[in-house]
């Protein structure tokens, strides 16, 4: 429900934005070199440390094994090999955002609700009515602020190039969980975790058609397979298809008003057949968990090797968790440490080494500024928190 | 005439060993169509049209996936189909690296001479661009003293060491005496929004990569690398009418993994010679500038690649692979 209508504003609010500036913001897109994709990359990097709760270090270990993991593989600028385990030839495709993500969340969450439950969970059959319905209408106003940050986020995040969907959601979840006034909940039930990711995930798939209709670069697959589609049709995404087919690109934009409101309709009209998976018994509900993580992971990877990976994942993940180790830090580690990796030394290559080069150009030095203050942010709320708790006692 | 002999004389061989089952192969699965560049590149673009041919004109029972593997100037790629050996439901789409990124990289443990070559679908060329901004930059000569002044400061934007754009960009670097600082990117689109972007001072991209921004007016070509000029590019002179004997060309061809099927390599070889006769086909490579003037296939297209592959490592060894590598 929840994430229907988050979706919903995030689609919506992206679209307007489109709508409204789509030709200053490819200007905008065009500013943005190596140095101020690293920069932003650092901010997202800092919206991980309030991802992981009160224990700092354990989420910087999260960070880094993720970055480890995303280096196995080839050498992103020189083609060279590396981080090959046990130099077994199949590491050299590298491990997969998917092969990790599945492990961790599918099989971890698994193996952790198994043991925590010892089985015994018992799930509630819900009766969805009118009335539950327009009570949950009223929540709004609980997830409004989150379902903002992620639908500007998710926009921004979206139209620069190469930067798409999952990062801009993941982003959105750190910096609402951040700002919060109760994080410890999130994670645990709290709908504005829910409501972010899914307003800027939306709203992030908007955002990148904006650098595919202007500049030609799809930000991401689904972009992708537009380009060719448009192609086929004599249609060239460019600077100036807007001047050119004015009739084609107006009515795709169109097109997106009425898919978001078919969109939020549809969600809303199924949430009575979704919910219907909460009334599975988990027994029943758990082998099918595990059958889908193998297939799914096999499915996409055509290699037994990437599921046995996976399946090994997911077992480090429920000892993560178990030790209290955050998991998520070290899923968005993955995902990001290419991008970040690539820009910070394409950066370093065109000033020849000078690292002054994130701080002298502004945007990146604004980047960088943010990122420190979010990095800062838990540390000196946790400082104030202490003066109030002992002013408090005094 | 030599080539239309081999080729009969080939089907005939084929048609001999195996009568009735030619033309009734037909992919049982989506078939992976694998980029070995990033998108919105060159390489992406036609392979991104082809696939939605394929599909316009209905030419096959089960979907082309487009799937980008740039990483690492294309050894992910190879590295993929090579480990497809004898699956013939993979197929790749093809530029230069095919060639230089396994002579700088021994390691990879590629032989693209044993890959199925399918049908080289047109030859590509490139260009040398800088912004349109750059009003002291107007032919080669200015060019030159332009990255003479700038030393190390000049930004070329490329796809990768080892990619054809880092052979030329090295090539050029010996043809004029100066030295640049070349900074990889993940595929010619990128590249292209780079240079319009002022991030980046000069690329050598492919005509379509450039095309739309070269029509708004943000981007300026200076010299073209053919050997005579291109149709769409009537006002650039070529390198050689200036005096400097660089010359390149970027075959486009889709490739299978070793030991496919002959009634599989039947298959595509037909379905990717209808497409390459098609209007849509070869409208796209006049406006964008590629030669598309005979369909090589078979054992023809083999030895294209060995000699390309020798030509190559002629031409590594002549520039150095550290100038390409930047080592």
């Amino acid at each position: 429900m929840a994430a229907a209508i988050a979706s919903f504003i995030g689609g919506t609010v992206s679209i307007i934005l489109f709508t409204m500036f789509a030709p200053p913001l490819a200007v905008f897109a065009l500013k943005f070199g190596p140095q101020e994709e690293f920069a932003l990359m650092l901010l997202a990097f800092a919206t991980f440390i309030g991802l992981g709760g009160d224990d700092i270090p354990k989420t910087i270990f999260s960070i880094l094994l993720g970055l480890v993991l995303a280096a196995v593989g080839f050498d992103i600028i020189s083609g060279q090999p590396r981080m090959i385990f046990f130099d077994m030839v199949e590491f050299q495709r590298g491990i997969g955002f998917l092969v990790l993500a599945i492990g961790i969340y599918g099989i971890g969450e698994m193996l952790w609700t198994l043991e925590s439950t010892k089985g015994q969970i018992k799930m509630h059959n819900v009766k969805i009515t009118w009335a539950r319905m327009k009570e949950n209408f009223g929540e709004i106003g609980q997830y409004i602020n989150s379902t903002w940050v992620g639908s500007f986020i998710g926009f921004f995040v979206g139209t620069l190039p190469a930067a798409g969907a999952t990062p801009a959601a993941l982003m959105s979840y750190g910096l609402s969980k951040t700002f919060s006034k109760d994080p410890d909940s999130y994670g645990k039930g709290n709908i504005s975790g829910v409501a972010a990711p899914e307003a800027a995930n939306n709203a992030a798939s908007t955002g990148s058609m904006l650098p595919m209709l202007t500049l030609g670069i799809p930000g991401s697959p689904t972009t992708a397979i537009l380009l060719g589609g448009m192609i086929i049709w004599g249609l060239r995404p460019g600077p100036l298809l807007f001047q050119e087919s004015p009739d084609f690109v107006w009515g795709l934009i169109g097109s997106m008003y009425v898919a978001n409101v078919v969109t939020v309709l549809l969600n809303l009209a199924l949430i009575p057949v979704f919910i219907r998976v909460l009334a599975m018994p988990f027994t029943l509900l758990t082998p099918i968990i595990f059958v889908l993580c193998v297939l799914g992971v096999f499915a996409t990877t055509d290699r037994m090797f990437d599921t046995w990976i996976m399946l090994f994942i997911g077992v480090v993940g429920y000892l993560m968790r178990k030790l209290n180790y955050p998991v998520a830090p070290a899923v968005l580690a993955i995902v990001l440490g290419p991008l970040a990796e690539r820009s910070m030394r394409q950066s370093l290559i065109s000033s020849q080494g000078d690292i002054t080069t994130f701080v002298t150009r502004p945007i990146s030095l604004t980047c960088v500024l943010l990122a420190l203050l979010l990095v800062s942010y838990p540390l000196i709320q946790r400082y104030t928190r202490k003066r109030k708790a002992a002013a408090a006692t005094e | 005439m030599k080539f239309i002999k081999t080729l009969t004389v080939s089907a005939l061989a084929l048609s001999v060993s195996a009568p009735a089952a030619f033309a009734e192969w037909e992919p049982r699965k989506p078939v992976e169509f694998i980029i070995m560049a990033g998108t919105g590149g060159g390489a992406d673009q036609i392979a991104r049209l082809l696939q939605g041919l394929i599909e316009k004109k209905d030419l096959s029972s089960r979907p082309f996936i487009p799937i980008n593997k740039p990483g690492g100037s294309g050894a992910e790629a190879m590295r993929y189909l090579q480990d497809k050996a004898g699956d013939n439901h993979t197929i790749m789409m093809t530029l230069n690296s095919f060639y230089t990124t396994p002579i700088i990289q021994p390691d990879l443990g590629v032989d693209v001479t044993q890959f199925t070559p399918i049908g080289l679908m047109a030859m590509d060329t490139f260009l040398l661009w800088v912004n349109s901004d750059r009003d002291d930059i107007t032919d080669l000569d200015s060019y030159v003293a332009a990255v003479k002044g700038a030393g190390l400061d000049w930004k070329v934007g490329g796809t990768g060491s080892g990619q054809e754009d880092s052979v030329l960009t090295a090539m050029m670097e010996a043809a004029f005496d100066y030295k640049v600082t070349y900074i990889p990117f993940p595929g010619g689109g990128t590249v292209a929004k780079n240079l319009i972007g002022n991030q980046i001072d000069s690329t050598v991209n492919n005509p379509a990569e450039q095309m739309e921004f070269y029509r708004a007016g943000n981007s300026k070509p200076l010299v073209q690398f053919t050997t005579e000029r291109m149709p769409a590019f009537p006002d650039v002179p070529t390198a050689k009418e200036l005096g400097v004997d660089i010359e390149y060309f970027m075959q486009r061809s889709v490739n299978g993994p070793p030991g496919m099927d002959p009634e599989a390599v039947e298959f595509y070889v037909n379905l990717f010679g209808e497409l390459f006769a098609s209007q849509e086909w070869q409208d796209f490579c006049t406006s964008d500038g590629l030669t598309c003037e005979n369909f090589m296939t078979g054992s023809d297209l083999g030895e294209f690649h060995k000699s390309n592959v020798v030509a190559h490592t002629a031409l590594i060894e002549q520039v150095g692979a550290s100038a390409i590598t930047g080592e």
